[in-house]
């Protein structure tokens, strides 16, 4: 009989791990530090070898919340929503989310154009209230100057009334990275270096930011979401394509990987829909296909919006992990006549 | 490791080398081109030897063998791929998407269910997504019942079709019924080898194989059969649960491919109907069949028509299926948009598809009369083009031109989108028109007449 030669690759690299949160003993007051990446082979490839730490979801709660979905209004409750810090606190407490994305959607020029003074505060009171680790968005979309000035003001800012909490600042780009990544080191926080879909763009920020002094273990990669439907395959590939590299050696982009889910709310065909529960089964369903996608390329972590969406993938991935729960039966599937 | 291709060159030497171009392009050297890309098969050049094509055939046979399941009607293409990463190369044929029906259906579910076949689809960046495919399993298992099932189906629909069942006697009532088509056999099993085995010969059908536990029986049928000189094989690995069918699809894929292993070199079905365990089903068969399309799967059937469980589906294997090097794209040129006459409004977008999906729905929402000018940015959004330079003032002039635009209307004022904005005033030298800056979203279109 032939054997069954087994693609296994040898490969040389390997994914640094990023520890996100600093406990009381590291220097901060975080419950507990998460640990993403540490990837030696390719995303459930169990049979070549396996990987060190499951990926991490981060649930999204926003400082101002008129672009929220309504679904996802509706599923917190308006009173939660226009309070960010009891918000924070549900969603640890009830929810059981290990790590939260704070969004300052506040200090966007072209909305309510907050001081950052005033949205870091609120990052530190959540600090109080809530123990797991943080990321901190600023402006994700960096249209112009403007925005990519006021999103630096705001992280700087934010690093500095946190220091030594390990937060995930995001996002950091080619247009604006030096005063940052210092701050992010003075600080002793971790960033995102986000960049668009181009191999070659991620390669030369995280290069950049080396030659800053940070270290891999500082880094996580944002190689931009294009959401189911709009441009997945792009983020796909260039997450697939830069897993490779550094799995394959290559350290300048040794780095863990982060995903937005969130983004697929944006879809037209969501918004569309009329009733508020076709809404949130349609932008939960995207969410998920996004967020599988996002691990099958190769996400260490996730940031996602709906709270039904944050189960399901936790049970996605916990699939992978232990005793499976799924069982798939051919023998039986053919008998069986329910519809 | 990859398998050994041929080049071009080696392909020209066993050409005519008399450049007469019947194959569809002008030189033999072209057309050897197409052919080493997968492009173009060997028989489509009529002069070739018959030692020649047997050989090139042979050589150039895509790592994935190509199979047909097919109707009188419709025929669907599963397989042919030569790589395991998208960014290496497209992937050729899409992910065959099946609906399950049984013979315990009564007649009149079958026929709304395949009425609702029939009416689902989605237009999305100018193409059609639909199901392609009807798997029918026979759950009673008696051969009459599932002849009369295959009969009722093939009166409402022309789809090709999966036969499911493991009984032979079952497998060979359905076969007779629609003889002359290639419905897929699902499946030989270690068991019943022999018997199905026969039935793929007689009735000239591809054939799946299955194996409930082991990987190596799975080669070992595939052998039996590649020996009796079939060779239309489609592959169902062991998929007891998620873990194992994620690493048994990619073991296919990738051992066939990058390991030159053509014992596995077939398509693969798989089910996200099949499962048992975690509540909340229906979400969970848009989760498998999303993950079995990530990892390669030729066919998914799942059993569910409900918009929010299909739509995600399709659009993950439109997006996966898409050539990486070149976005969809409409043809760059002039949109009428309504009833648009001499005075109605010229607004400008780029000729990636889903931007002009998105446009012009927003501008039919708005129930405006207008003339859309679709500039070619090589099907680049508007965004992108305007960051990379992709979105040139010369072509809007030139486009202005070939469509006639200036003749049609009767001003010369163009509304471009917000995010173009800072192409303004190089517009307006180019092309002698005012130019209008529009909102950022397209969605903004219906105030922004308004006022
Ligand atoms: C997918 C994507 C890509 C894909 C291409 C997809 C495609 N076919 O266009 C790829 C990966 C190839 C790509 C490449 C690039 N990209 Co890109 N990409 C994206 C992404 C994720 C989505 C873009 C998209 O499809 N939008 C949807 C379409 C429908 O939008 P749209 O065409 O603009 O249309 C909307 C509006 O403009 C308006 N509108 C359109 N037409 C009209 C007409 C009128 C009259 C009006 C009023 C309105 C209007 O309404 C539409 C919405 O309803 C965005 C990030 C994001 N989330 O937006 C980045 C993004 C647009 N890309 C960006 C960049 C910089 C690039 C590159 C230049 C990077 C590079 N150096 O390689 C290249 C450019 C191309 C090149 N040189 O090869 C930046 C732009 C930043 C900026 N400050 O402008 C973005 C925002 C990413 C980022 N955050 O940095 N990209
Ligand atoms: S049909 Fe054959 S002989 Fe004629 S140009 Fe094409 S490859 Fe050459």
């Amino acid at each position: 009989m032939d054997e069954l030669p087994l693609p296994v690759e040898e490969y040389s690299g390997k994914v640094a791990e990023v520890k996100i949160g600093a406990t009381r003993n590291e220097g901060g007051t975080r419950d507990f530090a998460l640990v993403i990446g540490g990837d030696r082979v390719l995303p459930f490839y169990f049979f070549e070898g396996s990987n060190p730490n499951p990926p991490v979801i981060a649930l999204e709660v926003y400082d101002s919340h008129e672009s929220l979905p309504r679904p996802v209004k509706a599923f917190y409750s308006d009173e939660l929503v226009e309070n960010p810090v009891e918000w924070s606190r549900y969603v640890v407490e009830k929810l059981g989310a290990k790590m939260l994305n704070v969004k300052l959607v506040s200090v966007y020029p072209e909305t309510r154009d907050e001081e950052p003074r005033k949205a870091a505060e609120l990052v530190e009171e959540i600090l109080q209230e809530v123990k797991v680790p943080l990321m901190v968005s600023g402006i994700e979309e960096l249209w112009g100057p403007r925005e990519v000035k006021k999103n630096m003001e705001t992280l700087c800012e934010v690093a500095e009334r946190t220091s030594g909490e390990r937060v995930l600042l995001n996002p950091v780009t080619l247009d604006a990275y030096e005063t940052v990544a210092r701050s992010c080191i003075e600080h002793r926080h971790c960033l995102i270096a986000k960049t668009n879909m181009d191999v070659s763009q991620a390669i030369k920020l995280n290069g950049l930011l080396l030659d800053r002094g940070l270290t891999p273990e500082r880094i996580v990669i944002d190689v931009t979401t294009g959401p189911l439907g709009y441009g997945i395959e792009y983020t796909y590939s260039t997450m697939e394509r830069l897993r490779l590299r550094a799995l394959k050696g290559d350290k300048s982009v040794q780095c863990p990987l982060v995903m937005f889910p969130s983004e697929s709310w944006s879809a037209r065909e969501i918004s569309e829909k009329k009733g508020i529960d076709e809404m949130e089964k349609l932008g939960v369903a995207f969410e998920v296909v996004t967020a599988v996608t996002g691990i099958l390329s190769g996400g260490n972590l996730l940031s996602i919006l709906h709270p039904k969406t944050l189960n399901v993938v936790r049970e996605f991935i916990n699939e992978f992990l232990g005793q499976p729960r799924i069982s798939i039966n051919l023998k039986e599937w053919m008998k069986n006549a329910e519809w | 490791m990859v398998r050994k291709e041929l080049t071009p060159p080696e392909i020209y030497k066993l050409l005519p080398k008399t450049n007469c171009g019947e194959c569809g392009v002008p030189t033999c050297m072209a057309f050897a081109f197409k052919v080493a890309r997968g492009k173009a098969s060997p028989v489509e050049c009529p002069y070739l030897s018959e030692e020649a094509s047997a050989k090139l055939l042979e050589e150039t046979a895509p790592p994935i063998a190509k199979i047909v399941i097919s109707s009188r009607g419709k025929k669907v293409e599963i397989g042919g791929e030569r790589v395991s990463f998208r960014h290496e190369d497209k992937f050729f044929n899409e992910t065959a998407l099946a609906l399950e029906l049984n013979d315990k259906m009564s007649e009149n579910k079958i026929k709304h269910l395949l009425e609702r076949v029939k009416k689902f689809k989605v237009e999305r960046m100018g193409q059609t997504l639909r199901l392609n495919l009807l798997a029918l399993k026979s759950c009673t298992g008696n051969p009459e019942i599932f002849r009369e099932t295959v009969m009722k189906v093939r009166e409402n629909t022309d789809l090709p079709l999966i036969l499911c069942s493991f009984n032979p006697q079952v497998m060979m009532r359905g076969l007779e019924e629609i003889q002359g088509e290639k419905p897929l056999i699902f499946s030989a099993d270690k068991r019943n080898l022999l018997q199905m085995s026969t039935l793929a010969r007689r009735f000239k059908c591809p054939i799946a194989v299955h194996s409930e536990d082991s990987m190596s029986t799975m080669i070992q049928i595939i052998k039996r059969l590649k020996g009796m000189g079939i060779r239309d094989i489609v592959l169902s690995p062991p998929v007891r649960h998620l873990k194992e069918a994620v690493s048994n699809l990619t073991i296919i894929r990738r051992t066939a491919i990058d390991k030159g292993f053509n014992i596995l070199g077939y398509p693969t079905i798989t089910f996200s109907s099949a499962f048992n365990g975690i509540g909340g089903k229906e979400i969970w068969e848009t989760i498998l069949a999303s993950t079995f399309i990530l990892r390669y799967a030729s066919i998914v059937i799942f059993k569910n028509l409900e918009e929010h469980n299909v739509l995600p589906i399709l659009a993950l294997r439109q997006a996966i299926y898409t050539d990486p090097r070149a976005p969809l794209q409409v043809k760059p040129g002039l949109y009428a948009i309504g009833n648009p006459g001499e005075e109605s409004p010229v607004l400008l977008t780029t000729n990636y598809s889903l931007t002009y999906q998105l446009v012009s729905e927003d501008i039919k929402n708005a129930g405006l009369n207008c003339y859309l000018l679709v500039v070619n940015t090589d099907g680049l959004s508007v965004v992108c083009s305007v960051a990379g330079d992709k979105l040139k003032p010369e072509r809007i002039a030139e486009t202005i031109k070939e469509t006639s635009l200036e003749e049609k209307v009767n001003h010369r004022k163009l509304v471009i989108p917000g995010r173009a904005a800072r192409l303004r005033v190089k517009i307006e030298d180019e092309t002698g028109w005012e130019v209008e800056i529009g909102p950022l979203d397209s969605r903004e279109i219906k105030g922004f007449f308004k006022r």
